[in-house]
C-alpha cells in the first residue's frame, strides 16, 4: 500500500519569526509529522489519509486577523525516495558466513547463506548496526526446526535469514505498510517457504506461540509491547531485542525482568545494542 | 582530512515519528543518503520527547554520510505544551482560556535562551511571554520582575 503526501507552503508576510513557530505549533497537533522551514515561511506535511482541510482552517482562523499568511497545497504522489541509495548501496558481508547484496553484485557461493535484497524504503538492509548485530546473534544461535517471530521486520532481512537457517512457520509483522510490502516481496525473492509477512502490531499475536522472537524496533515500543512478546513465547524461548542505544539498556533488562524474562548477553557496537533474554 | 559538506538540511520533525516519506525522503534522497539509517537514528536518539517538533539539522557529506544536531522544540511549541498540561484542555486552541504560569515561562526561557539571542534571562522570559500572548496564552500571575 502506498502513501501520499500533502505539502501546504506557507506564506507569511513580516511577520516575526514565531509567527512559523505558532502556525507549525497548531499543525503538529492536527496530525502534521514534519515541517520545513524558509525565509518566506515554511512548508508542512501530512499523509493524505490524515488531512482534514475543515479542521485546519478552525485552527489557523483565531490568528488571521493578528498574522498575515496564505498557504497553497500540494499533492505528493508516494514514491519510493530512497532509490538513490538502493540503486547502488554497497553488499553487506557478517563474518564468513553471510552475504547480503543486491541484484546488481555478484553472488558469492562460499557463503553458507546468502540474501537477495530490493530494500523499497524499508528498514535492513544489514549496514546497520542492529541489524548486523541482531544477524550475528543469530548465526550462533541453532534455530533449525524452531518457529520463528520477527517482529518490526522491515525489509524481512532477519527473518530470511532464519528460514536459511531452518527456522519454521515464520511470522514477520511490521506497523508500516511498506514494510510488510517489501517483507512479503523480499520473502518471495528468496524462495522462502513457511513464512508469512502482515502489516500488525503486537494485537496481531493474540492465541500464538514461537519458540524464538526478533524484535529490532525501539525503546518505548519495546518496553510498552512486552508483556505481548512474552504472552507468545513457548516456554524456554529467546528473544533478541535491538533498535535501542547502551544507555536505554537498563530500562529495556528492567522491563524484561518484570515480564519473567531472564537476562543472557548484550552486545553493542557504536552504541547500538543487542540484548538476549530467555525464558524459563 | 576532514569531510567535505554537500549539504545542510533544516527540518522539524517530530520525536520518534521520522519516517522516509516528503520532506526527509526527497531532503535526503535526493543526495544519496540512506535515509532509512537516518530515521532509525533520529528515532532511537528522541525516544524521550515523542511527538514533540524537534528542530534537527542535518549535515550531508560528500561521500554520502550523515550527521545531525537536534535542537529544542521552538518556544510556541512548548507553550502550546505548558498550557495543555496546566489546563489539561485537549483543545489548546481554545483561545483565552489557555495559560501557563511564570515558572513554566521560565522554563522554557532556560531551555532556549541561546536560540533567543537574548543576554539575561529576564529578557528571554519577555519573548517567551510576548509568543504566548500573540498565541492568546495568558500568563497567569505577575510578573516576577513586577514583585
Amino acid at each position: 500500500m502506498s502513501q501520499n503526501y500533502y505539502e501546504l507552503v506557507f506564506t507569511i508576510v513580516n511577520g516575526e519569526d514565531y509567527v512559523a513557530d505558532i502556525l507549525t505549533a497548531e499543525l503538529a497537533d492536527i496530525g502534521f509529522d514534519t515541517f520545513e522551514p524558509n525565509e518566506l515561511g515554511f512548508r508542512a506535511y501530512i499523509t493524505s489519509s490524515a488531512f482534514d482541510e475543515q479542521e485546519l482552517q478552525a485552527r489557523l482562523e483565531p490568528y488571521k486577523e493578528q498574522f498575515t499568511f496564505g498557504y497553497e497545497i500540494n499533492l505528493i504522489p508516494y514514491k519510493n525516495w530512497n532509490e538513490v541509495w538502493e540503486s547502488n548501496f554497497p553488499p553487506v558481508l557478517i563474518g564468513d558466513r553471510l552475504y547480503i547484496r543486491a541484484d546488481f553484485h555478484e553472488e558469492k557461493p562460499s557463503y553458507p547463506y546468502q540474501i537477495l535484497m530490493h530494500p523499497k524504503m524499508a528498514f535492513g538492509t544489514g549496514h546497520h548496526e542492529t541489524t548486523f548485530q541482531m544477524a550475528e546473534q543469530m548465526l550462533d544461535m541453532d534455530l533449525e526446526g524452531k518457529t520463528l517471530l520477527d517482529m518490526g521486520c522491515g525489509t524481512g532481512i532477519l527473518a530470511i535469514l532464519a528460514s536459511q537457517m531452518g527456522a519454521l512457520s515464520i511470522l514477520a509483522i511490521d506497523n508500516d505498510p511498506i514494510a510488510a510490502e517489501s517483507c512479503a516481496e523480499n520473502f518471495s525473492l528468496n524462495k522462502v517457504k513457511d513464512a508469512e509477512a502482515l502489516c500488525g502490531d503486537v494485537s496481531s499475536l493474540a492465541g500464538k506461540k514461537f519458540d524464538v522472537i526478533l524484535a529490532n524496533i525501539n525503546r518505548n515500543i519495546l518496553l510498552r509491547d512486552m508483556q505481548g512478546y512474552v504472552n507468545a513465547m513457548n516456554p524456554g524461548g529467546t528473544i533478541l531485542f535491538s533498535g535501542f542505544y547502551t544507555e536505554d539498556l537498563d530500562s529495556i533488562r528492567e522491563e524484561a525482568v518484570r515480564v519473567g524474562l531472564k537476562y543472557t548477553s548484550h552486545h553493542s557496537k557504536n552504541n547500538w545494542v543487542v540484548a538476549r533474554f530467555d525464558l524459563a | 582530512m576532514a569531510k567535505e559538506i554537500g549539504a545542510l538540511i533544516k527540518l522539524q520533525i517530530k520525536g520518534g515519528a521520522a519516517n522516509p516519506s516528503p520532506p526527509v525522503g526527497p531532503a535526503l534522497g535526493a543526495k544519496g543518503v540512506n535515509i532509512m539509517e537516518f530515521c532509525k537514528q533520529f528515532n532511537a536518539r528522541t525516544q524521550d520527547k515523542p511527538g514533540k517538533v524537534l528542530p534537527v539539522v542535518i549535515t550531508v557529506y560528500t561521500d554520502k554520510s550523515f550527521d545531525f544536531i537536534i535542537k529544542t522544540p521552538p518556544v510556541a511549541i512548548q507553550l502550546l505544551e505548558a498550557a495543555k498540561l496546566k489546563g489539561g484542555s485537549s483543545e489548546p486552541n481554545r483561545k483565552k482560556v489557555a495559560s501557563v504560569t511564570w515558572e513554566q515561562v521560565k522554563t522554557i526561557a532556560d531551555e532556549k535562551m541561546t536560540d533567543l539571542n537574548a543576554f539575561t534571562i529576564e529578557s528571554a522570559m519577555r519573548m517567551v511571554a510576548g509568543t504566548a500572548r500573540s498565541m492568546g496564552i495568558t500568563v497567569s500571575g505577575t510578573a516576577p520582575w513586577n514583585n
